[in-house]
Protein backbone atom coordinates (compact mmCIF):
# COMPACT_ATOMS: atom_id res chain seq x y z
CA UNK A 1 0.00 0.00 0.00
CA UNK A 2 0.82 3.65 -0.72
CA UNK A 3 1.14 6.19 2.25
CA UNK A 4 -1.63 8.04 0.83
CA UNK A 5 -3.76 4.53 0.29
CA UNK A 6 -3.11 4.38 4.47
CA UNK A 7 -4.26 7.53 4.63
CA UNK A 8 -7.39 7.76 2.90
CA UNK A 9 -8.48 4.31 4.26
CA UNK A 10 -8.25 5.77 7.88
CA UNK A 11 -10.02 8.83 7.15
CA UNK A 12 -12.77 6.65 5.24
CA UNK A 13 -12.69 4.02 8.53
CA UNK A 14 -13.10 7.15 10.78
CA UNK A 15 -16.49 8.80 8.88
CA UNK A 16 -17.86 5.46 7.81
CA UNK A 17 -17.37 3.64 10.87
CA UNK A 18 -16.99 6.06 13.47
CA UNK A 19 -19.45 8.66 12.28
CA UNK A 20 -17.08 11.50 12.17
CA UNK A 21 -17.72 15.00 10.48
CA UNK A 22 -15.47 14.69 7.56
CA UNK A 23 -14.87 18.68 7.46
CA UNK A 24 -12.51 17.83 10.70
CA UNK A 25 -10.59 15.48 9.09
CA UNK A 26 -7.25 17.40 9.24
CA UNK A 27 -3.85 16.28 10.32
CA UNK A 28 -4.08 18.47 13.43
CA UNK A 29 -7.45 17.34 14.43
CA UNK A 30 -7.08 15.83 17.59
CA UNK A 31 -9.29 12.29 17.50
CA UNK A 32 -10.30 12.45 21.32
CA UNK A 33 -11.38 15.51 21.84
CA UNK A 34 -12.66 16.85 17.97
CA UNK A 35 -13.70 13.38 16.82
CA UNK A 36 -15.58 12.53 20.08
CA UNK A 37 -13.59 9.24 20.08
CA UNK A 38 -12.30 7.31 23.32
CA UNK A 39 -9.98 4.95 23.83
CA UNK A 40 -12.27 2.22 23.17
CA UNK A 41 -12.68 3.68 19.57
CA UNK A 42 -9.11 3.66 19.63
CA UNK A 43 -8.75 -0.05 20.39
CA UNK A 44 -11.40 -0.76 17.26
CA UNK A 45 -9.88 1.74 14.97
CA UNK A 46 -6.65 -0.27 15.32
CA UNK A 47 -8.19 -3.81 15.38
CA UNK A 48 -9.38 -3.20 12.43
CA UNK A 49 -6.44 -2.30 10.52
CA UNK A 50 -4.62 -4.95 12.50
CA UNK A 51 -6.70 -7.36 10.76
CA UNK A 52 -6.46 -5.46 7.46
CA UNK A 53 -2.78 -5.65 7.58
CA UNK A 54 -1.95 -8.98 9.38
CA UNK A 55 0.03 -7.15 11.72
CA UNK A 56 -0.66 -7.09 16.06
CA UNK A 57 0.84 -3.42 17.51
CA UNK A 58 2.11 -2.73 20.82
CA UNK A 59 -1.44 -1.18 22.41
CA UNK A 60 1.00 0.90 24.74
CA UNK A 61 2.77 3.17 21.79
CA UNK A 62 -1.40 3.82 20.79
CA UNK A 63 -1.46 5.81 23.93
CA UNK A 64 0.82 8.38 22.43
CA UNK A 65 -1.03 8.81 19.65
CA UNK A 66 -3.70 11.67 19.45
CA UNK A 67 -3.60 14.05 16.12
CA UNK A 68 -5.01 12.16 12.70
CA UNK A 69 -0.81 13.24 11.53
CA UNK A 70 0.53 11.29 14.89
CA UNK A 71 -2.34 8.39 14.17
CA UNK A 72 -1.13 8.36 10.05
CA UNK A 73 2.31 7.78 10.83
CA UNK A 74 1.39 4.92 13.22
CA UNK A 75 -0.75 3.29 11.03
CA UNK A 76 2.27 3.52 8.46
CA UNK A 77 4.44 2.45 10.79
CA UNK A 78 2.06 -0.70 10.93
CA UNK A 79 2.39 -1.38 7.72
CA UNK A 80 5.84 -1.11 6.98
CA UNK A 81 6.67 -3.67 9.82
CA UNK A 82 3.59 -5.98 8.19
CA UNK A 83 5.85 -5.38 4.84
CA UNK A 84 2.90 -3.88 3.36
CA UNK A 85 4.58 -0.26 2.40
CA UNK A 86 4.91 0.53 -0.75
CA UNK A 87 7.39 3.61 -1.79
CA UNK B 1 -46.12 -7.51 53.05
CA UNK B 2 -45.75 -3.56 53.30
CA UNK B 3 -44.57 -1.96 56.58
CA UNK B 4 -44.78 0.92 58.21
CA UNK B 5 -42.45 4.16 56.75
CA UNK B 6 -42.60 2.41 53.38
CA UNK B 7 -42.40 4.73 50.29
CA UNK B 8 -45.14 4.38 47.66
CA UNK B 9 -44.51 3.69 44.17
CA UNK B 10 -45.86 5.36 41.11
CA UNK B 11 -44.94 5.07 37.28
CA UNK B 12 -44.64 8.45 35.72
CA UNK B 13 -43.47 7.66 32.22
CA UNK B 14 -43.78 5.15 30.19
CA UNK B 15 -42.06 4.34 26.61
CA UNK B 16 -42.51 1.45 23.72
CA UNK B 17 -41.78 -0.24 21.13
CA UNK B 18 -43.98 -2.95 20.22
CA UNK B 19 -45.47 -5.28 17.49
CA UNK B 20 -48.42 -3.09 17.56
CA UNK B 21 -46.84 0.13 17.98
CA UNK B 22 -44.41 2.89 19.20
CA UNK B 23 -46.70 4.83 21.94
CA UNK B 24 -49.60 3.99 24.16
CA UNK B 25 -52.08 5.16 22.30
CA UNK B 26 -51.15 3.72 19.06
CA UNK B 27 -51.43 0.24 20.98
CA UNK B 28 -54.38 0.47 22.66
CA UNK B 29 -55.73 1.25 19.27
CA UNK B 30 -54.65 -1.80 18.29
CA UNK B 31 -55.73 -3.50 21.58
CA UNK B 32 -59.01 -1.64 20.83
CA UNK B 33 -59.50 -2.93 17.09
CA UNK B 34 -57.61 -6.45 17.54
CA UNK B 35 -54.95 -5.39 15.05
CA UNK B 36 -52.40 -7.85 15.16
CA UNK B 37 -48.08 -7.44 14.74
CA UNK B 38 -47.93 -10.99 13.98
CA UNK B 39 -46.30 -11.16 10.24
CA UNK B 40 -44.30 -13.17 8.15
CA UNK B 41 -40.47 -12.87 8.23
CA UNK B 42 -38.99 -12.73 4.62
CA UNK B 43 -35.54 -13.75 6.32
CA UNK B 44 -37.01 -16.79 7.64
CA UNK B 45 -38.68 -18.28 4.15
CA UNK B 46 -35.45 -20.42 3.36
CA UNK B 47 -34.54 -21.90 6.84
CA UNK B 48 -35.75 -25.07 5.90
CA UNK B 49 -34.87 -26.21 9.33
CA UNK B 50 -37.47 -24.03 10.54
CA UNK B 51 -40.86 -24.73 10.88
CA UNK B 52 -42.60 -20.95 12.21
CA UNK B 53 -41.90 -18.29 9.38
CA UNK B 54 -43.66 -15.61 11.80
CA UNK B 55 -43.45 -13.46 14.42
CA UNK B 56 -44.08 -10.15 16.10
CA UNK B 57 -41.72 -7.60 14.68
CA UNK B 58 -41.45 -3.79 15.48
CA UNK B 59 -42.02 -1.80 12.71
CA UNK B 60 -38.78 -0.90 10.49
CA UNK B 61 -36.57 1.64 12.60
CA UNK B 62 -33.87 3.96 12.18
CA UNK B 63 -31.49 3.99 15.05
CA UNK B 64 -29.00 6.67 14.66
CA UNK B 65 -31.26 9.05 16.32
CA UNK B 66 -29.19 7.26 19.65
CA UNK B 67 -25.67 9.02 20.03
CA UNK B 68 -22.47 6.57 18.23
CA UNK B 69 -20.54 6.79 21.33
CA UNK B 70 -23.67 4.66 23.22
CA UNK B 71 -25.00 2.51 19.95
CA UNK B 72 -21.37 1.27 19.57
CA UNK B 73 -22.13 -1.24 22.49
CA UNK B 74 -25.94 -2.06 21.58
CA UNK B 75 -27.06 -4.90 19.40
CA UNK B 76 -30.56 -4.73 17.91
CA UNK B 77 -32.15 -5.56 21.59
CA UNK B 78 -30.24 -2.84 23.44
CA UNK B 79 -31.20 -0.45 20.88
CA UNK B 80 -34.80 -0.79 21.25
CA UNK B 81 -34.63 -0.75 24.98
CA UNK B 82 -32.70 2.60 24.06
CA UNK B 83 -35.59 3.84 21.70
CA UNK B 84 -38.23 2.98 24.55
CA UNK B 85 -36.89 4.28 27.21
CA UNK B 86 -35.76 7.66 25.90
CA UNK B 87 -39.71 7.53 24.96
CA UNK B 88 -40.38 7.38 29.03
CA UNK B 89 -37.90 9.76 29.89
CA UNK B 90 -39.50 12.44 27.47
CA UNK B 91 -43.40 11.26 28.69
CA UNK B 92 -42.10 11.23 32.09
CA UNK B 93 -40.42 15.02 31.96
CA UNK B 94 -38.49 14.25 35.11
CA UNK B 95 -35.08 16.35 34.88
CA UNK B 96 -32.22 14.47 33.35
CA UNK B 97 -30.01 15.82 35.97
CA UNK B 98 -31.75 13.84 38.69
CA UNK B 99 -31.94 10.86 36.71
CA UNK B 100 -27.75 11.16 37.21
CA UNK B 101 -27.52 12.27 40.58
CA UNK B 102 -27.38 8.83 41.98
CA UNK B 103 -31.15 8.66 43.41
CA UNK B 104 -32.01 7.12 40.33
CA UNK B 105 -31.10 3.17 39.43
CA UNK B 106 -31.76 1.42 36.60
CA UNK B 107 -33.57 -2.06 36.58
CA UNK B 108 -33.27 -3.72 32.67
CA UNK B 109 -33.55 -7.46 31.30
CA UNK B 110 -33.73 -9.01 28.41
CA UNK B 111 -33.51 -13.04 27.54
CA UNK B 112 -30.23 -12.58 26.27
CA UNK B 113 -28.16 -10.02 24.96
CA UNK B 114 -27.97 -9.12 21.23
CA UNK B 115 -28.78 -12.90 19.30
CA UNK B 116 -27.95 -11.85 16.10
CA UNK B 117 -24.45 -10.50 17.07
CA UNK B 118 -23.86 -13.62 19.24
CA UNK B 119 -24.34 -15.78 16.24
CA UNK B 120 -22.45 -13.62 13.45
CA UNK B 121 -18.97 -13.68 15.75
CA UNK B 122 -19.69 -17.45 17.04
CA UNK B 123 -20.63 -18.28 13.36
CA UNK B 124 -17.38 -16.94 12.18
CA UNK B 125 -15.66 -18.96 14.98
CA UNK B 126 -17.02 -21.72 13.63
CA UNK B 127 -16.27 -21.40 10.07
CA UNK B 128 -13.31 -19.88 9.78
CA UNK B 129 -11.67 -20.63 13.70
CA UNK B 130 -10.89 -16.97 14.28
CA UNK B 131 -12.54 -13.78 16.01
CA UNK B 132 -13.22 -12.55 13.21
CA UNK B 133 -14.74 -8.47 12.98
CA UNK B 134 -15.18 -9.32 17.16
CA UNK B 135 -13.48 -6.07 18.31
CA UNK B 136 -13.58 -3.86 21.85
CA UNK B 137 -17.38 -3.58 22.10
CA UNK B 138 -18.79 -6.73 20.25
CA UNK B 139 -18.76 -8.51 24.00
CA UNK B 140 -21.10 -5.69 25.35
CA UNK B 141 -23.45 -6.39 22.72
CA UNK B 142 -24.03 -9.93 24.02
CA UNK B 143 -23.33 -9.96 27.35
CA UNK B 144 -26.66 -10.66 29.61
CA UNK B 145 -27.32 -7.14 31.36
CA UNK B 146 -26.54 -5.00 28.17
CA UNK B 147 -29.53 -3.07 28.02
CA UNK B 148 -29.28 -2.36 31.92
CA UNK B 149 -25.72 -1.56 30.66
CA UNK B 150 -26.04 0.40 28.33
CA UNK B 151 -28.92 2.63 29.85
CA UNK B 152 -26.70 3.21 32.72
CA UNK B 153 -24.07 4.88 30.12
CA UNK B 154 -26.76 6.51 28.03
CA UNK B 155 -28.29 8.38 31.30
CA UNK B 156 -25.93 8.63 33.76
CA UNK B 157 -27.31 6.56 35.99
CA UNK B 158 -25.47 6.08 39.64
CA UNK B 159 -27.93 4.49 41.60
CA UNK B 160 -28.27 0.63 42.01
CA UNK B 161 -28.46 -1.71 38.92
CA UNK B 162 -31.07 -4.45 38.76
CA UNK B 163 -29.85 -6.84 36.04
CA UNK B 164 -32.94 -9.02 35.60
CA UNK B 165 -32.68 -11.43 33.22
CA UNK B 166 -35.04 -14.36 33.57
CA UNK B 167 -36.39 -14.72 30.20
CA UNK B 168 -39.84 -14.02 30.17
CA UNK B 169 -39.92 -12.61 33.48
CA UNK B 170 -37.34 -9.85 32.97
CA UNK B 171 -39.56 -7.05 32.48
CA UNK B 172 -41.85 -7.73 34.92
CA UNK B 173 -39.28 -8.93 37.86
CA UNK B 174 -37.40 -5.71 36.37
CA UNK B 175 -40.26 -3.63 37.70
CA UNK B 176 -40.70 -5.43 40.85
CA UNK B 177 -37.44 -5.39 42.33
CA UNK B 178 -37.02 -2.06 41.18
CA UNK B 179 -40.37 -1.17 42.93
CA UNK B 180 -38.99 -2.48 46.37
CA UNK B 181 -35.57 -0.70 46.48
CA UNK B 182 -37.74 2.51 45.93
CA UNK B 183 -40.14 1.43 48.81
CA UNK B 184 -37.30 0.60 50.89
CA UNK B 185 -36.01 4.33 50.03
CA UNK B 186 -32.52 3.01 48.97
CA UNK B 187 -33.52 4.68 45.63
CA UNK B 188 -35.92 7.52 45.01
CA UNK B 189 -36.55 6.26 41.37
CA UNK B 190 -35.68 3.82 38.14
CA UNK B 191 -35.74 3.10 34.72
CA UNK B 192 -37.40 -0.34 34.67
CA UNK B 193 -38.47 -2.46 31.80
CA UNK B 194 -37.36 -5.36 29.47
CA UNK B 195 -36.64 -5.73 25.76
CA UNK B 196 -35.99 -9.01 23.04
CA UNK B 197 -35.03 -8.76 19.70
CA UNK B 198 -36.50 -11.21 17.46
CA UNK B 199 -33.97 -14.08 15.83
CA UNK B 200 -34.89 -17.25 14.13
CA UNK B 201 -32.73 -19.28 17.12
CA UNK B 202 -35.56 -17.89 19.61
CA UNK B 203 -38.22 -18.85 17.29
CA UNK B 204 -36.29 -22.52 16.83
CA UNK B 205 -35.62 -23.28 20.13
CA UNK B 206 -39.49 -23.33 20.89
CA UNK B 207 -40.22 -25.04 17.31
CA UNK B 208 -37.77 -27.86 19.02
CA UNK B 209 -39.81 -27.88 22.23
CA UNK B 210 -42.65 -28.36 19.93
CA UNK B 211 -43.97 -24.89 21.82
CA UNK B 212 -43.96 -22.73 18.78
CA UNK B 213 -46.81 -22.29 16.22
CA UNK B 214 -46.67 -22.77 12.67
CA UNK B 215 -49.72 -23.90 12.09
CA UNK B 216 -50.87 -20.44 11.26
CA UNK B 217 -48.37 -19.45 8.99
CA UNK B 218 -50.40 -18.36 5.95
CA UNK B 219 -52.38 -16.87 8.34
CA UNK B 220 -49.84 -15.12 10.60
CA UNK B 221 -52.87 -12.40 12.44
CA UNK B 222 -54.68 -15.49 13.90
CA UNK B 223 -51.50 -18.04 14.92
CA UNK B 224 -51.28 -16.39 18.37
CA UNK B 225 -53.94 -17.87 19.99
CA UNK B 226 -54.06 -18.31 23.72
CA UNK B 227 -56.88 -20.10 25.44
CA UNK B 228 -58.71 -21.27 21.94
CA UNK B 229 -58.82 -24.70 21.23
CA UNK B 230 -56.87 -24.69 18.21
CA UNK B 231 -53.56 -23.13 19.51
CA UNK B 232 -50.71 -24.69 18.39
CA UNK B 233 -47.65 -22.90 20.15
CA UNK B 234 -46.69 -19.58 20.68
CA UNK B 235 -45.05 -16.69 18.61
CA UNK B 236 -42.24 -15.09 18.91
CA UNK B 237 -42.01 -11.10 19.25
CA UNK B 238 -40.25 -8.54 20.16
CA UNK B 239 -39.87 -5.49 21.55
CA UNK B 240 -39.15 -3.24 24.89
CA UNK B 241 -41.03 -1.63 27.21
CA UNK B 242 -40.09 0.97 29.75
CA UNK B 243 -41.75 2.49 32.66
CA UNK B 244 -40.03 5.45 34.87
CA UNK B 245 -40.94 4.41 38.40
CA UNK B 246 -40.57 7.30 41.10
CA UNK B 247 -41.55 7.58 44.47
CA UNK B 248 -44.72 9.09 45.09
CA UNK B 249 -44.14 12.25 47.23
CA UNK B 250 -41.41 12.99 44.82
CA UNK B 251 -43.42 12.92 41.49
CA UNK B 252 -46.08 14.89 43.49
CA UNK B 253 -43.71 17.52 44.47
CA UNK B 254 -42.95 17.57 40.47
CA UNK B 255 -46.05 17.82 39.39
CA UNK B 256 -45.48 14.96 37.79
CA UNK B 257 -48.28 12.64 35.82
CA UNK B 258 -48.88 9.58 37.59
CA UNK B 259 -50.28 6.39 35.44
CA UNK B 260 -50.51 4.25 38.34
CA UNK B 261 -48.89 2.85 41.86
CA UNK B 262 -47.43 -0.14 42.21
CA UNK B 263 -49.03 -1.71 44.45
CA UNK B 264 -47.66 -5.77 44.96
CA UNK B 265 -45.04 -7.64 43.46
CA UNK B 266 -44.98 -11.42 44.08
CA UNK B 267 -42.20 -13.62 42.74
CA UNK B 268 -40.83 -17.13 43.45
CA UNK B 269 -39.86 -20.33 41.82
CA UNK B 270 -41.50 -23.60 41.52
CA UNK B 271 -38.31 -25.71 42.55
CA UNK B 272 -40.01 -28.49 40.38
CA UNK B 273 -39.15 -28.69 36.27
CA UNK B 274 -36.86 -26.33 34.19
CA UNK B 275 -39.52 -25.67 31.45
CA UNK B 276 -42.92 -27.43 33.08
CA UNK B 277 -46.02 -25.01 34.07
CA UNK B 278 -46.62 -25.59 37.60
CA UNK B 279 -50.25 -24.20 38.34
CA UNK B 280 -48.90 -24.26 41.89
CA UNK B 281 -46.59 -22.29 41.90
CA UNK B 282 -47.93 -19.81 39.21
CA UNK B 283 -51.02 -19.35 42.10
CA UNK B 284 -48.27 -19.12 44.95
CA UNK B 285 -47.28 -15.84 43.07
CA UNK B 286 -50.57 -14.07 42.51
CA UNK B 287 -50.86 -14.75 45.91
CA UNK B 288 -47.70 -13.11 47.40
CA UNK B 289 -48.72 -9.96 45.27
CA UNK B 290 -52.15 -10.06 46.61
CA UNK B 291 -50.23 -9.99 50.08
CA UNK B 292 -48.00 -7.55 48.94
CA UNK B 293 -50.52 -5.24 48.31
CA UNK B 294 -52.42 -5.98 51.19
CA UNK B 295 -55.67 -6.87 48.80
CA UNK B 296 -57.72 -10.01 48.11
CA UNK B 297 -58.58 -11.70 45.04
CA UNK B 298 -62.22 -9.99 44.83
CA UNK B 299 -60.25 -6.56 44.74
CA UNK B 300 -58.57 -7.06 41.54
CA UNK B 301 -60.53 -5.92 38.10
CA UNK B 302 -58.51 -7.22 35.16
CA UNK B 303 -55.84 -9.69 34.87
CA UNK B 304 -53.16 -9.67 31.83
CA UNK B 305 -52.16 -12.97 31.07
CA UNK B 306 -49.06 -14.30 30.59
CA UNK B 307 -50.81 -16.75 28.28
CA UNK B 308 -48.77 -17.53 25.62
CA UNK B 309 -50.76 -19.95 23.35
CA UNK B 310 -48.58 -23.32 24.34
CA UNK B 311 -50.86 -26.15 25.13
CA UNK B 312 -49.15 -26.96 28.87
CA UNK B 313 -48.79 -23.11 30.05
CA UNK B 314 -52.57 -21.71 29.45
CA UNK B 315 -54.06 -24.61 31.05
CA UNK B 316 -52.02 -24.88 34.13
CA UNK B 317 -52.19 -20.55 34.51
CA UNK B 318 -56.14 -21.04 33.40
CA UNK B 319 -56.12 -23.40 36.71
CA UNK B 320 -54.43 -21.32 39.00
CA UNK B 321 -56.31 -18.28 37.82
CA UNK B 322 -59.76 -19.86 38.43
CA UNK B 323 -58.36 -21.68 41.81
CA UNK B 324 -58.02 -18.30 43.08
CA UNK B 325 -60.14 -15.77 41.38
CA UNK B 326 -63.04 -18.15 40.15
CA UNK B 327 -64.95 -16.73 37.06
CA UNK B 328 -65.54 -13.64 38.04
CA UNK B 329 -62.55 -11.42 36.96
CA UNK B 330 -61.89 -10.48 33.33
CA UNK B 331 -58.66 -12.13 31.85
CA UNK B 332 -56.63 -12.08 28.38
CA UNK B 333 -54.16 -12.19 26.64
CA UNK B 334 -52.34 -9.24 24.45
CA UNK B 335 -49.83 -12.00 22.96
CA UNK B 336 -53.13 -12.80 20.71
CA UNK B 337 -51.84 -9.11 19.07
CA UNK B 338 -48.14 -9.12 20.03
CA UNK B 339 -46.70 -12.65 20.11
CA UNK B 340 -44.10 -13.60 22.84
CA UNK B 341 -42.00 -10.79 23.25
CA UNK B 342 -40.28 -12.76 26.04
CA UNK B 343 -38.08 -10.29 27.94
CA UNK B 344 -39.91 -7.38 27.08
CA UNK B 345 -43.24 -8.72 27.74
CA UNK B 346 -43.72 -8.16 31.91
CA UNK B 347 -43.25 -4.41 30.99
CA UNK B 348 -45.25 -4.35 27.74
CA UNK B 349 -48.23 -5.81 29.13
CA UNK B 350 -47.57 -3.70 32.30
CA UNK B 351 -48.02 -0.51 29.83
CA UNK B 352 -51.24 -2.25 28.43
CA UNK B 353 -52.61 -2.42 31.50
CA UNK B 354 -52.04 1.11 32.56
CA UNK B 355 -53.41 2.22 28.93
CA UNK B 356 -56.47 0.10 29.76
CA UNK B 357 -56.60 1.53 32.89
CA UNK B 358 -56.57 4.88 31.74
CA UNK B 359 -59.11 4.20 28.87
CA UNK B 360 -61.61 2.27 31.37
CA UNK B 361 -61.31 -0.48 29.12
CA UNK B 362 -61.07 -4.31 28.87
CA UNK B 363 -59.14 -6.03 25.72
CA UNK B 364 -60.64 -9.58 24.91
CA UNK B 365 -58.07 -12.34 23.92
CA UNK B 366 -58.28 -12.23 20.19
CA UNK B 367 -58.20 -15.66 18.14
CA UNK B 368 -60.03 -17.11 21.17
CA UNK B 369 -62.68 -18.67 18.30
CA UNK B 370 -63.70 -22.25 20.53
CA UNK B 371 -62.34 -21.62 24.14
CA UNK B 372 -60.29 -24.95 25.24
CA UNK B 373 -62.59 -26.30 27.88
CA UNK B 374 -59.24 -26.74 30.20
CA UNK B 375 -59.10 -23.42 30.13
CA UNK B 376 -62.42 -22.38 31.25
CA UNK B 377 -64.03 -21.80 34.38
CA UNK B 378 -62.42 -18.15 33.81
CA UNK B 379 -64.00 -14.97 32.31
CA UNK B 380 -62.93 -14.40 28.92
CA UNK B 381 -64.63 -11.28 27.85
CA UNK B 382 -65.70 -11.70 24.47
CA UNK B 383 -65.19 -8.26 23.42
CA UNK B 384 -64.07 -4.69 24.62
CA UNK B 385 -65.53 -4.13 27.88
CA UNK B 386 -65.77 -0.69 29.48
CA UNK B 387 -65.04 -1.12 32.94
CA UNK B 388 -63.34 1.16 35.71
CA UNK B 389 -60.20 -0.62 36.72
CA UNK B 390 -58.93 0.49 39.92
CA UNK B 391 -56.72 -2.51 40.65
CA UNK B 392 -55.25 -4.72 37.49
CA UNK B 393 -52.86 -7.66 37.53
CA UNK B 394 -49.65 -8.57 35.64
CA UNK B 395 -48.38 -11.98 35.33
CA UNK B 396 -45.50 -13.61 33.83
CA UNK B 397 -44.13 -16.80 34.20
CA UNK B 398 -40.66 -18.08 32.78
CA UNK B 399 -37.95 -21.03 31.93
CA UNK B 400 -36.90 -22.15 35.08
CA UNK B 401 -39.91 -22.29 37.17
CA UNK B 402 -39.89 -18.52 37.47
CA UNK B 403 -43.11 -16.64 38.23
CA UNK B 404 -44.01 -13.20 38.57
CA UNK B 405 -47.18 -11.51 39.79
CA UNK B 406 -47.66 -7.43 39.43
CA UNK B 407 -50.62 -5.30 41.15
CA UNK B 408 -51.20 -2.01 39.91
CA UNK B 409 -53.44 0.61 40.82
CA UNK B 410 -54.97 4.01 40.56
CA UNK B 411 -53.61 6.64 42.85
CA UNK B 412 -55.77 6.92 46.17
Amino acid sequence: MKRQEIIDRIHRLLVEEFEADPAKIRPETDMYRELDLDSLDGINLITILEKELKVRVDPQKLRNVRTLSQLHDFVIEMAKSAGKLED
Amino acid sequence: MKQEGMKRVVITGVGLESPIGGTMDEAMQALVSGRSGVARVPEWEHLEFLRPKIAGLVAEHDFKSIPRKYRRSMGRVAELAASATEKAVVDSGADREWLSSGDVGIAYGSTMGSLEMLVKYIGHLGRVGDMGEYNATSFLQIMSHTCAANLAQMYSIRGRMIAACSACTSGSQAIGFASEAIRWGRILGAIAGGAEEVHFISSGTFDIMHGASFAFNDRPEAASRPFDKRRDGLVVGEGAGTVLLEELEHAKKRGARIYGEVLGFGTNCDGTHITAPSSDGMRAAMELSLSDAGLKPSDIRYINAHATATPRGDVAEAEAVRSLFGDKVPISSTKSLTGHTLGACGAIETIFCLGMMRDTIVVPTYNLDELDPECGGIYHPKSVERRELALVMNNNFAFGGVNSSLIIGQVR
